[in-house]
Formats: C-alpha cells, sequence, structure tokens
C-alpha cells in the first residue's frame, strides 16, 4: 500500500524536525511510569521517612548498594546537556521558531475542503486520547484523592491522562510567579512520572525524594512516593533546587495537614 | 550519560550501551511505541527491538543522534509488529487514523510512481518540511512521525483542534501537489 511506503519515509525524515517537535511534546509528555528496581530504595526511604523508622534498617545490602551506586553518579555528572544541544540543532531551532511566530497566519479552506476535513475529522474523533480536562470533584473520584493546592498557588487547570488500567492526574499552577505542575499517579513503587526527557546534571535522592534538574535548560523535578501513590512536581521554567525543595516542603506541609487527604 | 559516550560503548561492544540508553531513553521510546499500538506489552517488545538492533547496527553505523536514531528505529518496530497483528484487516487504533489521512496524499488512484526511490521519497518530504513554517512542521511530525492524536497535537501547540485539522490538511494537500509537480505521482 503506498500510504504505508509514505508513512514508513516520514519515519526517516531528517532528524532535525524530529528533535524540533519533540521540545514541544516534552513540555506535555504522557509518560507510561517505568519500574525500575533502582528506585526501589527511594521508595523505601520515603516512606521510612513518613513514619519514622530508621532507614538503613529496613534496606537490603543490594538496595544499599544502588543508593550508594546513585549518589556517585549524580556528583560528578556536571558534563551532559539536553540531548538536543549535544545534536547541535539549537540555533536553527530558534531561528525556525521565531520565523513561524511571525509568518503563522490561520487561512479558511474552501467549501470543498471543509469537507474533505470533515470527513477526517470523523475519522479522528475516534483517537483514543490519554488526557482530558477535569474538575476537582472529578479528579478525586478518579484518583480516590484529594489534590488541592497550598493557599496562595492560582490553578491554571487540570488533567486526568488514561493510561490504559491507570490515571494519572496532573494539576497546573502557579505560586511566586513560578508555574508548576503536580502529578499524582497510584503506583507499585516511586516511578518515573515527571515526562522530562532531559539530560540531568543533578539526580540527587536524599531524604525520601528523588530531585532531578537540568541547570542549562532550568527544567527539573521533584519525586516522592506516599501511601501507595507516586507525587511528582516538575517545572519547565525557572527551575532550581531550592523553587522545587520550597513548594515540595508547602506540598508536604499541606500532606499531613488538608491538601491531600486519601479518601 | 552523555549520547557520545553510550555510542561509544556500543563501539566498544560493552552491554552496558543497552542498559544506558535503558536509562535515559525508555519512557521515551515507550511513548514512541505505544502510540502507535495501544499495548503496553506490544510496545515493550518494538522497544526490545530496538536495543538488539541498535547493537546489531553501531558499529558501523555511527548516529549522530542517539535519540532519533532509537525513535525511528522504535517507530519502524512498532509499526511492524502492529502490521503483524492486524495484517488481516484495519483497527481502530491510532497508527490507522494516520494512515488513512496519508492516503489522500498517495491515494490508490495516484500511486507514487514504482521508479521513485525510497530515498527520493525521504528527500521530497525533507524538502517539503524545510518549506513549512515551524509551527506546521511541528504539527506534521507530532502527527505523522510520532503519531500522536490529533487533540493531544493541538494541545501542545497551544491551538485548537479545529486549526490543527485544517492545518494537516493543508499540508497533506500542499504535499500532494509538490509529488506531482516532482513526477512522483502518476
Amino acid at each position: 500500500m503506498m500510504s504505508e511506503k509514505l508513512i514508513k519515509a516520514i519515519g526517516d525524515i531528517d532528524e532535525r524536525f524530529i528533535l524540533e517537535a519533540d521540545k514541544d511534546r516534552v513540555k506535555h509528555a504522557v509518560i507510561t511510569p517505568i519500574k525500575r528496581n533502582v528506585y526501589k530504595s527511594v521508595a523505601a526511604a520515603a516512606c521510612i521517612a513518613l513514619v519514622g523508622v530508621g532507614a538503613l534498617s529496613t534496606m537490603s545490602k543490594n538496595d544499599r548498594f544502588e543508593m550508594k551506586e546513585m549518589a556517585s553518579e549524580a556528583a560528578p555528572a556536571a558534563e551532559p546537556k539536553m540531548s538536543m544541544i549535544a545534536s547541535g540543532n539549537t540555533t536553527t531551532t530558534a531561528a525556525m521558531e521565531d520565523a513561524a511566530e511571525i509568518l503563522m497566519e490561520e487561512e479558511l479552506p474552501t467549501e470543498g475542503a471543509m469537507e474533505a476535513i470533515n470527513d477526517t475529522a470523523a475519522t479522528v474523533a475516534t483517537v483514543i486520547n490519554p488526557m482530558r480536562g477535569v474538575t476537582f470533584a472529578q479528579m478525586t473520584e478518579e484518583l480516590h484523592l484529594k489534590v488541592t493546592l497550598p493557599e496562595g498557588a492560582a490553578e491554571n487547570n487540570r488533567y486526568i491522562y488514561d493510561l490504559g488500567d491507570e490515571k494519572l492526574g496532573e494539576v497546573n499552577f502557579a505560586y511566586d510567579g513560578k508555574e508548576y505542575s503536580l502529578r499524582v499517579q497510584k503506583t507499585e513503587e516511586l516511578s518515573d512520572i515527571a515526562g522530562l526527557y532531559y539530560t540531568f546534571d543533578v539526580d540527587d535522592t536524599a531524604k525520601g525524594t528523588w530531585l532531578r534538574l537540568c541547570t542549562s535548560e532550568q527544567v527539573g523535578s521533584i519525586s516522592w512516593y506516599n501511601n501507595e501513590y507516586t507525587y511528582c512536581l516538575i517545572m519547565t521554567q525557572d527551575a532550581s533546587r531550592d523553587a522545587l525543595e520550597n513548594m515540595y516542603g508547602l506540598v508536604m506541609d499541606a500532606l499531613h495537614g488538608k491538601m491531600i487527604n486519601k479518601e | 550519560m552523555e549520547d557520545k559516550l553510550i555510542v561509544d560503548l556500543y563501539v566498544a561492544r560493552n552491554e552496558q550501551a543497552i542498559e544506558e540508553s535503558q536509562k535515559k531513553y525508555n519512557t521515551y521510546l515507550m511513548t514512541v511505541a505505544t502510540n502507535i499500538l495501544f499495548n503496553r506489552e506490544d510496545s515493550e517488545e518494538s522497544v526490545n527491538d530496538t536495543y538488539m538492533s541498535a547493537w546489531n547496527m553501531i558499529p558501523p553505523h555511527l548516529p549522530e543522534c542517539l535519540k532519533t536514531f532509537l525513535a525511528k528505529l522504535t517507530r519502524s518496530k512498532a509499526i511492524d509488529i502492529y502490521r503483524g497483528k492486524h495484517a488481516a484487516k484495519r483497527g481502530e487504533g491510532g497508527f490507522d487514523l494516520v494512515l488513512e489521512e496519508l492516503e489522500e496524499v498517495i491515494s490508490d488512484d495516484g500511486a507514487v510512481s514504482d521508479n521513485m526511490e525510497y530515498e527520493e521519497l525521504v528527500s521530497e518530504i525533507n524538502a517539503f518540511l524545510e518549506k513549512q513554517k515551524a509551527e506546521a512542521r511541528k504539527l506534521f511530525v507530532m502527527r505523522y512521525f510520532y503519531m500522536d492524536p490529533l487533540k493531544d497535537c493541538a494541545a501542545y501547540l497551544g491551538m485548537s483542534e479545529a486549526k490543527a485539522k485544517s492545518m494537516l490538511f493543508r499540508m497533506r494537500a500542499d504535499l500532494k501537489d509538490r509529488l506531482l509537480k516532482e513526477g512522483y505521482v502518476i
């Protein structure tokens, strides 16, 4: 079938175009959680910190070794950069984006074209879209969890991502001039639900949290595990250790107060 | 770990190459596969096949960008798996919808010339994309490379679904015109 030839050919397009589009996808990526054994250590530490039991006493020798390995990997890893920059296409991409902003305009299709569009639309309408806007009440019902923001935070929107049998909740909000996303998903262990495809030069696990930062792009996340849920606070602009840890503190304060109460 | 170092591991036939690729790109590749397959097991299979192919291809191939190299492999593997499992008839997954949309470009009554080399077609698509405005180009890649659902494409680019549909429609028509002018569609 000729359209298959075309679709395969599109699979071999110039990588510049793929990376260019990827940059926008990254900001909104939906992640299928991965379960890596190494995170068990972090999950264990998170639970232990919360219930006040000595962490090392419950971790296996292997876990301790993995934690040690992670720490030693994270500390000296200052050289990696976002893969897009490493590919040397950043300037081109930025220039193309600037040009697009100036040139982009909407043209209405002709009547005949509209018919074709409507046909396509009818087909496209059946696409399974994993992301949908929800209200606070809907999110609470679907996640079995109340995700309330700290006082002073301005909520922008809420989404549920349908990932097969699993659901991921996301609340986007602003606080003190900075933008955050808080993601929550029921998982068996701490999982990567951040949706960030950067090379992180900071990758720390401490005090039950897992903090990652790409300092050159000012993107980062802090994740933790509590009571069968992975939580992940994400910043895609102006991310810093201080900003993430401060907001994590606010969220955790609320966790023990009124913000997140399992129903 | 930097891509270059991971590629060096492949070249050195060090199995840590696969481990590092997994660590860095597994979630990304899973999203590429899942968009096509809508099935976790099949997606995992295609991603695992990707690492094996990368192991077999590097060296002699030395990808300049490991991320897109792996993404292209995953996409291709996922399409093969999808085709293998849906050989008899079309399903209702995202892949088939994308395929239907692209049939407007190369329909059975206006098929691509058999003489057209695959490389020529890729080159024409690249040239076509190069001429597009950045927003349109991104939309095209999201929809037809990543096979993201239309609603997601629109959300990624901060536009309405109607606008995304309209832009894609125009691009498909433009691509068809281009292929016609170049004599690739007969």
